[in-house]
């Protein structure tokens, strides 16, 4: 592998023994993957800070202790604690201690304590064509997909090792040939009443994750999807496949043509999606067969955290009603404080919703330990909530995860 | 046969133990426990099944980039595989055995091979692999 004369110094520790550290370990996964070189990248985003054992909080603090500094904007994924809101985590206290540490540890490093997996929508937003080190596989997507900056799905560690060397390996995502859309997903068929439909994007996006994996598909015939209806789409494809990049024909910004989209080239495949293809992707994002008006146990909503417009969405869906059961609605703190002044973070708290900030119900235990049956309009939450919390889980639109939460049993509209 | 080394095991050594194919795609997280080391994930038909200390077949990768962490738990409690073997180039797991390294943790091996190959090792089969990737012969049953 061929390193730029600065690579080397910080490896051989001009910059200090926690650059060099960084550096060996970001020589070392570059080599991994196969990268004939290194880049300079403009900023980063930071998956590692998030607790998932003791060993992660020793790695972090081994960083500081070596005393290094990131040398990009960096911004914070979730952590494992609700920093807002008392904590709200069930984690026993030496977990919780191990996990503040964490947090601690990176924010040491010179990171912003964002603590959302949306950063996107908290300020940090790359240009087009920009290379950066993000971490998390939702705002990977995002990142490349929506914003057009270039980034390949970085590891926890990675990221934070690219962030204090300010370096990134010459692969992948980062290659412009590389970013050429290769399956052409002809969605004119679509019916437009189910594009229109909350449910699609999430329904879409596990769609493809499992249909392409790692290749990258371009839509057409999408309409012109909001950006949270794209945030949906590519966390559910996140989830379900290694989908890194995904383009939209006159939506997305490498894809304002179709030959434009596949660099002058023909698609390799050309899938003409129709409702009943997505048949099994929508029945994948629930676990289990309730009857409708059956009770439910937890409503949860907001992975990828909750925008500022996805806040106020809940609020119009809730009216003046009151929750029956819990409905936890995870967000940033920032869009948490966009939406404080207008009074909508109070009625939301008034209508008994259980606001979660910094972090979220799949990644620390929020929810009842005793589990139950989770509703949940969220690709990624439908996706990881069984394995990592034990609830089975019920895919419906924002207004029938809002009625279920109300009524406290199943609310299915189609079905009703 | 011989494996691709693409993070060797450390400290160097020969690592042992029976060959263990994932059949499904899988996400270290979310898909393997970092408290046990078993399978978790309950659209995985091989859920229960313990990767500790196996030779772990990887066909696909998929989802989230947390995976790194908890192959690095896995290791720092000593419930990792002993050895990882992929089909393509991924950063994931092999960031976690790199990290592993520099907190001096004994690490598993991380190692490539096309998945036309990894299909004519046997499920179960006890394995040896050399620090340079070589499998020992297959290792044989029995007497």
């Amino acid at each position: 592998m061929k390193l730029s004369e600065r690579d080397r110094d910080m490896l051989a520790g001009a910059a200090g023994e926690g650059t060099a550290l960084a550096m060996r370990i970001l020589v070392g996964a570059a080599e991994a993957l196969g990268a004939d070189t290194l880049i300079d990248i403009e900023s980063a985003h930071i998956d590692g800070c998030l607790y998932h054992g003791d060993s992660g909080t020793l790695f972090a603090e081994k960083l500081v202790e070596t005393q290094a500094k990131v040398r990009v904007p960096t911004t914070l994924n979730v952590g494992a604690l609700d920093l807002l809101h008392g904590l709200r985590t069930r984690l026993p206290a030496d977990s919780r201690e191990m996990a503040h540490r964490m947090m601690t540890a990176y924010i040491a490093l010179g990171c912003q304590p964002t603590w959302t997996c949306a950063p996107y929508q908290a300020g940090h937003r790359p240009s087009l064509g920009s290379d950066v080190a993000w971490g998390e596989s939702n705002a990977v997507a995002f990142c490349n997909s929506v914003l057009g900056a270039r980034t390949n799905r970085y590891g926890d560690f990675l990221d934070i090792c690219s962030a204090i060397t300010g370096r990134a390996p010459r692969t992948g995502l980062h290659i412009p040939e590389n970013r050429r859309a290769t399956v052409l997903i002809d969605a004119s068929q679509l019916p437009r009443e189910f594009l229109a439909d909350d449910i699609a994007h999430p329904i879409l996006g596990a769609w493809l994750g499992k249909t392409v994996g790692a290749a990258i598909a371009a839509f057409q015939g999408l309409g012109q999807p909001s950006e949270d209806q794209l945030k949906a789409l590519g966390a559910a494809a996140a989830s379900t496949g290694a989908v890194g990049l995904f383009h939209v024909i006159g939506v997305t910004p490498e894809a304002p043509t179709v030959a434009t989209a596949f660099g002058e080239r023909e698609p390799v495949e050309i899938i003409r999606l129709t409702a009943v293809m997505l048949t099994d992707a929508r029945s994948s994002l629930s676990t289990v067969q309730v009857a409708v008006n059956d009770p439910i146990q937890a409503v949860a909503i907001g992975s990828p955290h909750l925008s500022a417009q996805e806040l106020r969405n809940l609020a119009a869906a809730l009216g003046t009603r009151h929750c029956q059961v819990p409905l936890y609605a995870c967000t940033s703190r920032s869009s948490l404080s966009a939406v404080t002044p207008d009074g909508i973070a109070q009625r939301l708290l008034d209508s008994g919703v259980v606001l979660i900030a910094d972090t979220c119900i799949v990644v620390t235990p929020i929810l009842p330990e005793k589990a139950g049956i989770l509703v949940t309009n969220s690709g990624k939450f439908a996706h990881y909530a069984p394995g990592n919390t034990g609830y089975d889980v019920v895919f419906a639109s924002l207004q029938d995860c809002v009625d279920s939460a109300v009524s406290g049993r199943l609310s299915l509209r189609e079905a009703s | 046969m011989k494996l691709d080394v693409v993070i060797p095991a450390a400290p160097a050594r020969v690592v042992t133990g029976r060959a263990l194919h994932l059949i499904e795609p899988i996400s270290f997280w979310g898909g393997v426990s970092a408290v046990d080391g078993t399978l978790i994930d309950p659209r995985c038909s091989q859920r229960g099944v313990s990767i500790s200390g196996r030779v772990l077949l990887i066909r696909e990768l998929k989802g989230s980039s947390s995976g790194s962490s908890v192959l690095l738990e896995l290791v720092y409690r000593g419930l990792a595989p002993s050895a990882i073997v992929l089909s393509e180039p991924d950063a994931i797991l092999s960031l976690g055995a790199l990290v592993a390294r520099e907190m001096n943790w004994a690490t598993p091996g991380i190692f490539r091979l096309p998945v036309a190959l990894q299909l004519a090792i046997p499920q179960d089969r006890p394995l040896s692999i050399e620090p340079n990737g070589q499998i020992t012969g297959l290792v044989q049953h029995g007497p």
